[in-house]
This record gives structure tokens, C-alpha cells and sequence, in this order.
């Protein structure tokens, strides 16, 4: 009798797991970098610790994840060893969980705990999210609770702190959002999408003292009398369409805060005036985008207006850290080596900016582009310092033809029209404007269906920063696993520096071989690379020079 | 909506002008460069919380790293930078920007290097702190050779268990040559280098004199040196401080300064 309920056991039990094996998802993706530091006196300055001593650094993600029955799980291993991510003169080693996430959809209600990735609206007032070659990764460590109060309307709540590398910052999060979706008109030619996010900070008791104590030391001229423990932020926005059209429009605002003016002159106990001083302000953003797709053309223009927008989860932090909103860049992401050397930073504190796009597909062959951004600091006169003449801080005029013979080649061309204003956007003193204009030509030629080589030529003609460049690709690829890639970017014409001499004539040649395989992807890449910025999504790093090699796995499974 | 607009209401925090007492000294160490636009801002911010705090702050600049480098700025005739200042930009971790400094070698939220505009609150912060050692300099220089003898006495305020380390440096303001400023739009050929780092009396890290100290317990260490011959006696200062040293825990107990001529 034992014997047979033990076997009607077995059998349940080896039925309950053969069940939930077929519920259970297992997924996964590895993100790796790995670097070889070979040191070249002649682009790399001394003292860079991997150059000097450590040789190898690396960096890596290993995300696993897990479903099963309407559950969701995910947990991430970062490792940063002998990395530059965080400081480009200096290394960085730390490892351990960077994200964990159990979650649970029920009906209407879905619950995720653990590191969130999400934003409101555009982003605006709250997003959190990762950019892995920034190392910026604000998740919020909390809780995210989103309940569908009707079909195509939702509405989140969350709570928590926000990630600081491995650890977080002392200011506590909470929000919600609510927005949905509606259809007008005869067959919902008409479509509306509202939304209201709402964010409350609070400081903690330390980060007040802290600041408290620096704030007792200021001269009567710049004195705060009080620091408000809370801040809220919120924003209204919606997208309208209307047959061809589209119109997205956002409205934020945020209550007085105290932050950090680096633009601001201050009065020091000593009779001198120094830039840059806590400031208690509140602050605003209006956002707006139209666009017009049909016939074969395309527009959209870009309007924003940013005054003393800095929303940060602490507020001596700068830079890339503590970011808690995401101000939306309002010039074109550029992808060419060249064309995207001189990249905005967002402003913060003060910014009014257009862009404008036109498209125009002349046949299926042949099409057209053209896109101008401007960008302003309108109260940079207030400033009363170095920065008060920094009112117009970019602007750019970008060509684009695209022609294509299909299954045969496409060819990519144009110039691009720069005037960007490097002291204030990367802090060199008394360099001037950086004026450049750089044509470029991409060409895809397919020999069959496996093998195709592109090139690229690009010129960067500019009298200003490291003077006039030159850029040529070739990139050979046997579809469906390999590619070769052959570049070099040379400094053909060196500006002329202040003691009249001029720079030295570098090239900064790559070499490269790709295997990708399925999902997985193997790149091994000879690097010599010159310094500069590295930009997404408006947000900028120094990038430091780079001489060795670079060896990229990523696998997703 | 309304739980979140009780914010308008809400206690905030006064600010109240901070004046110091006690006999606390805290060390600043801040990192600059001759090819750093942005340091002199912190030089500045320096000259301002040594007005604020006469009697409880010494501050010492150290020309290391990336913009102290000639080779990479040629800007003016002089190379301020030292040894021990290349081992302590290591040993105090690197900026990761400029203007920065480190704060009687106490990390500021995990960090050891802080940006200028956290540099008063760390200071404010320990200034309240009674030091657990008091100490007090003798000196005497022979203007004729150019010796200088430093004698530093301790007497323990408070138990202490630890690598205890006494570090003298050697200090010259009033330097004249060239630095970058981005406030006055590039190159200024005579610019005044304050509390600039010229050497140290002392192992870079610190030398180590006791493994513990008592409360009322006495210290006493002397050094000499030669000063070289382009250094302005009238315009140097000795700046001695003792750290405790428990792994990487390095905090500055206190610290005092004295010109080394009267």
C-alpha cells in the first residue's frame, strides 16, 4: 500500500515539474569589453594607471532571467576591472550584483520590485535607464506598482532610492504617472495620448546638513536662508495626431530647489568674485515636437526651452551622476567618425533650441535630407562673468542624399555645417569657436548576396582644436558570420597653437575583425583613438585617447 | 496630489552663518595644475575658507597629474610638481574633475577627492570634532646654510590604536608664473601659485612614529633640511599633520602649521 502511494506521488510530482518546465523561460545576454593597453607616448599622456602598470581592463554585464508562471525574475553581475568608465585618468574595480527584479503581473495590476528601468512622459521629470558606455545606470531601487484603470489608460506609482554604482544615493524617490491613449473622430483619425507625472524628492538629513554647511560660509551677497527638504516635479504632456501629423507637446516644472549655478558669479569673504555658487530656485521645461510624414516628404521641428532644469538625487554630485531626469537633445545624432566629434552637451541651467528636418524621397532610389539646430543661452548676459557672452552655443547644418541601386550598391552623401562652442562646452579657457565643415561619402557595393564592402570618406576642414581631418573606412563583410574592417583618421592639417607652432601629424588607424554567430558577436579591433567626447542622448564624457586592443563579446541567449 | 504638495508647507532648514571655536585643525590638500582652467577656481575657494577659518584650517596645493605635466601644458618656466606629490595623487586616489581636494584625508560620500563646491561642508563638518592629539612645531633656520630643523611635539587628548604617522611638509606661496585660467579666458603669464607643495620632511605617506598613544602621552620627532636655493624662506610654511592609519582609513587627526621664518 505504501509502495503505491509513494509510486501516485512520484508520478504527480514528475508530472507538476514536466508542467512547469514548459512555463519556465530561461534568457540571458552577456555584454563584455575587454581592453589591451599599449602605450604610445605620442597620444596617450603618463600617469594613466592601465598604461603605466595594469595593461588589461574590463568590463562586464551578465544578465540571466527567469519566467515562470506570469512570474518575472532577472538578476545582473557587473564587473569593472582596471576600467576608465568612471574616471578617464585613473581605474576603477568593483564587482557584484548590479540589478535584481522579481516581478508579477495580476489582471489589471503588475508589480516589479528591485532595480527599475522606467520614465514619465519623455522623460522629463523621471527616467531611469542605462547607458552602459556612459557608465550611467540611475536605476531606481524600489518598488513600481502600474494598475490598467482602463483599456489604454494606466496608471504607475513608484518608490525607492536611486543606484549609485553599487551603492545608492540617500534621497528617497516618489512618483506617479498616469496616460493613455485616445481615438477621436470618424474611425479615430484623430488620436490624443495625455499624460501627468508627478515626482517628489526628499533629501536626506545628512545631505541638508551638508549642504547646510557649505551654504554657512557664504557672503551675505549669495547667502540662501533656508534649504527646503523637499522638491516636487511634474509634467503634463500629450501627443496629438491627426492624419499626417503629429504633435507632442510637455509642460514641466519644478519647485524651488537648491542647486548648483557653475555659471553663476559668487563674492568670496576675500573681495573676489569667483564663478559658480549654490543657488535656491525653482525651475522649468517646455518641450514641444511637430512632424509631417506623407507624399514622399517628411518634417519635424523642435522647440525647447530649459531654465534651471538640474534634477539630481544629490545635489553635490555633477557630471554624469545622480541624474534623475532626461532632458531630450535637440541636435541630430550624428553617426560618422567625423561628423559627430563636436557633440552638445544638454544644457541644464539654460537653453533654447530649434531643430528642424526635412526629408524628401525624390523615387525609391533617390532620397533627401536636411537638418539645422540652433542653441541658445538666452540669460547667459545675467551671468555678469566669462560667461555672459556665451549666448549662442551652437548651431549646424546637415545634408544628407541617400541613392541606391537596389541589390547593387547605396550611396550615402553630403556636408555638415558646424559652429559649436568648445570653452563652454568642454571648459578649455580662451579657445575659440570651433568652426568646421565636413563633407563625407558612404558606399555600399554587394558583390552577391554574401559579400559586400562599404567605405567611407570623410574631411573635417576646420582651423580651430586639433585642426583639419581626414577619415577613410573599408569594411568587408561575408554575410552571415564575418566582417574585416580597415580605417584610419589622420590629423592632415594641425591647428596652429598659442605659441605658434603647430601639432604633429597623427594617424589614428584601426584594424578589425568581427564574427558573429547567431546572436552571439565576437569583435577584435587594433585601436589608436583620439581624445573626445562621446555623446547620447545630449549627455556627454571625455573619452580619453586609447592606444591597444579592444576585444567585444556580446551573446544574448 | 495633496501628499505631494505638502511640500509647500514643510520645515525647512535654516541656515545659520557658521563660526568655528575650538583648537580642531583640518588639512585640505587640493590637486591642481598650471594647464588646469578650472583650478584656479579652487584656489580661490581656498584663499576664501582660509579667511573663514584662520585658526582651523592649513591647506597645501599639490601640482600632480595629467594638468601639472609640462609635457603635455607648456605654460610658464617653473615645474611645480614633486615626487611626493605624484605618490600622494595616487595614494588619495585621482580626481575625477578638477577643481578637487581632499578633506583631512576623510571620504565625502565614498569619495576621498571632492569637487570644490563640497570642500566647506567637510570642513565645517570636523572642525567641531576635538582632535584626539594636539601638536605644536619648533623650528629653527640658519639663513647662512639654509638649514632648517623641524622639531613637531604631540601629546595624545584622546586613546588612539592604529599606524599613527606624522607627515611634515614643506610649503611656498607667492610663486609667480603662468596658469590657465578659463575666468580670464586663457593664459595669465604671472599668476600667483599659492601653498604650493616643494617637499616633504617625511616619507610621502607619512612616517610611521607609534602604534598607539595614550591620553597625555608625549611625541617628539625632528627633521632637517636644506632648502634649495629658488625657494623664498620668508614665503614658505611648514605644515605637519598626524594621520591614523587603519587600512584604508587614513583620516587626518590634526594638523597645525608655522612659517618658517618669524
Amino acid at each position: 500500500m505504501k509502495y503505491r502511494i509513494f509510486i501516485i506521488f512520484l508520478c504527480a510530482l514528475c508530472s507538476f515539474l514536466a508542467q512547469a518546465q514548459e512555463q519556465l523561460s530561461l534568457s540571458g545576454s552577456l555584454d563584455n569589453n575587454t581592453y589591451f593597453y599599449i602605450y604610445d607616448d605620442k597620444i596617450v599622456p603618463p600617469g594613466i594607471p592601465q598604461y603605466e602598470r595594469q595593461q588589461i581592463g574590463l568590463e562586464t554585464w551578465l544578465s540571466l532571467r527567469a519566467q515562470i508562471n506570469g512570474f518575472d525574475f532577472g538578476v545582473r553581475y557587473d564587473i569593472f576591472e582596471n576600467s576608465a568608465l568612471l574616471n578617464p585618468t585613473d581605474s576603477y574595480t568593483a564587482q557584484g550584483i548590479g540589478r535584481w527584479y522579481a516581478g508579477k503581473k495580476l489582471g489589471k495590476l503588475s508589480i516589479l520590485g528591485g532595480y527599475i528601468y522606467d520614465q514619465f512622459g519623455s522623460g522629463i521629470i523621471f527616467r531611469a535607464y542605462e547607458e552602459r558606455p556612459l557608465l550611467i545606470d540611475n536605476a531606481l531601487v524600489g518598488l513600481k506598482v502600474a494598475y490598467e484603470i482602463a483599456p489604454d489608460w494606466t496608471i504607475k506609482g513608484i518608490a525607492g532610492r536611486q543606484k549609485d554604482l553599487f551603492t545608492l544615493y540617500e534621497s528617497v524617490l516618489t512618483g506617479g504617472n498616469v496616460d493613455g491613449f485616445l481615438a477621436l473622430g470618424e474611425e479615430g483619425k484623430v488620436t490624443l495620448a495625455p499624460g501627468f507625472g508627478i515626482l517628489h524628492k526628499t533629501l536626506s538629513d545628512e545631505q541638508v546638513d551638508a549642504l547646510a554647511g557649505t551654504l554657512s560660509q557664504y557672503t551675505p551677497e549669495d547667502f540662501i536662508d533656508s534649504v527646503p527638504y523637499n522638491t516636487v516635479s511634474m509634467s503634463l504632456y500629450n501627443t496629438l495626431s491627426a492624419g499626417r501629423f503629429s504633435w507632442y507637446v510637455e509642460g514641466a516644472y519644478k519647485t524651488e530647489e537648491v542647486i548648483y549655478d557653475n555659471y553663476a558669479t559668487s563674492t568670496l569673504w576675500t573681495g573676489e568674485e569667483s564663478v559658480g555658487k549654490f543657488v535656491l530656485t525653482d525651475g522649468y521645461v517646455f518641450y514641444t515636437t511637430l512632424s509631417y510624414a506623407g507624399g514622399g516628404f517628411g518634417a519635424s521641428g523642435q522647440y525647447k526651452r530649459t531654465s534651471n532644469f538640474i534634477s539630481r538625487a544629490d545635489p553635490f554630485v555633477t557630471g554624469n551622476r545622480g541624474l534623475i531626469d532626461f532632458l531630450p537633445p535637440m541636435s541630430r545624432v550624428n553617426t560618422y567618425r567625423l561628423t559627430s566629434r563636436y557633440a552638445p552637451a544638454t544644457q541644464e541651467l539654460d537653453e533654447e533650441a530649434i531643430q528642424l528636418d526635412l526629408r524628401y524621397a525624390v523615387d525609391k532610389n533617390l532620397s533627401l535630407l536636411v537638418n539645422y539646430s540652433h542653441i541658445t543661452r538666452p540669460n547667459a548676459a545675467e551671468n555678469e562673468n566669462i560667461y555672459e557672452d556665451h549666448k549662442n552655443i551652437y548651431d549646424e547644418l546637415f545634408t544628407q542624399f541617400t541613392l541606391k541601386k537596389p541589390k547593387k550598391w547605396t550611396m550615402i552623401g553630403g556636408i555638415q555645417f558646424q559652429w559649436y562652442d568648445q570653452e563652454l562646452y568642454q571648459g578649455k579657457a580662451g579657445v575659440p569657436l570651433v568652426e568646421a565643415i565636413t563633407p563625407y561619402i558612404d558606399y555600399l557595393y554587394k558583390f552577391d548576396q554574401k559579400k559586400s564592402l562599404r567605405t567611407e570618406i570623410q574631411y573635417m576642414s576646420t582651423e580651430q582644436d586639433y585642426g583639419s581631418w581626414v577619415y577613410g573606412l573599408a569594411e568587408f563583410s561575408i554575410s552571415p558570420h564575418w566582417l574585416f574592417e580597415l580605417s584610419d583618421m589622420y590629423n592632415v592639417a594641425p591647428a596652429v597653437k598659442e605659441d605658434g607652432t603647430k601639432g604633429e601629424k597623427l594617424h589614428f588607424p584601426t584594424a578589425g575583425v568581427v564574427y558573429s554567430a547567431g546572436s552571439t558577436r565576437y569583435s577584435l579591433r587594433y585601436v589608436k583613438q583620439v581624445e573626445g567626447v562621446v555623446c547620447s542622448g545630449g549627455i556627454c564624457r571625455l573619452e580619453p585617447a586609447f592606444s591597444g586592443v579592444k576585444l567585444n563579446i556580446s551573446a544574448n541567449f | 496630489m495633496a501628499l505631494f504638495l505638502t511640500g509647500c508647507f514643510e520645515e525647512q532648514k535654516v541656515i545659520e552663518p557658521f563660526v568655528p571655536s575650538g583648537n580642531r585643525v583640518v588639512l585640505m590638500e587640493e590637486f591642481t595644475g598650471k594647464g588646469c582652467t578650472n583650478c584656479p577656481k579652487g584656489s580661490k575657494e581656498l584663499a576664501n575658507l582660509l579667511q573663514q577659518f584662520p585658526n582651523n584650517l592649513v591647506a597645501v596645493s599639490l601640482h600632480a597629474g595629467f594638468f601639472a605635466d609640462p609635457v603635455q601644458f607648456h605654460v610658464g618656466q617653473y615645474d611645480l610638481r614633486t615626487d611626493e606629490g605624484d605618490i600622494l595623487i595616487d595614494y588619495l586616489t585621482q580626481p575625477i574633475g578638477y577643481p578637487s581636494g581632499v578633506v583631512n584625508r576623510t571620504p565625502v560620500g565614498g569619495d576621498m577627492q571632492i569637487s570644490l563646491n563640497q570642500w566647506a561642508s567637510a570642513i565645517t563638518s570636523i572642525i567641531q570634532v576635538p582632535p584626539a592629539v594636539e601638536l605644536s612645531i619648533e623650528r629653527s633656520y640658519n639663513e647662512a646654510t639654509r638649514q632648517l630643523a623641524v622639531t613637531v611635539n604631540g601629546i595624545g587628548k584622546e586613546d588612539l590604536e592604529g599606524d599613527i604617522r606624522l607627515s611634515i611638509m614643506l610649503t611656498e606661496s607667492g610663486i609667480i608664473d603662468a596658469q590657465i585660467v578659463l575666468e580670464e579666458g586663457g593664459l595669465v603669464e604671472e599668476y600667483e601659485h599659492n601653498h604650493v607643495l616643494r617637499d616633504m620632511l617625511t616619507p610621502a605617506t607619512g612616517a610611521s612614529i607609534l602604534t598607539s598613544i595614550t591620553t597625555g602621552q608625549t611625541f617628539s620627532q625632528t627633521y632637517t633640511i636644506t632648502l634649495d636655493p629658488s625657494w623664498v624662506a620668508a614665503e614658505m610654511e611648514i605644515v605637519a599633520f598626524v594621520s591614523l592609519v587603519n587600512g584604508s582609513a587614513i583620516p587626518v587627526v590634526q594638523a597645525t602649521s608655522a612659517h618658517v621664518t618669524e
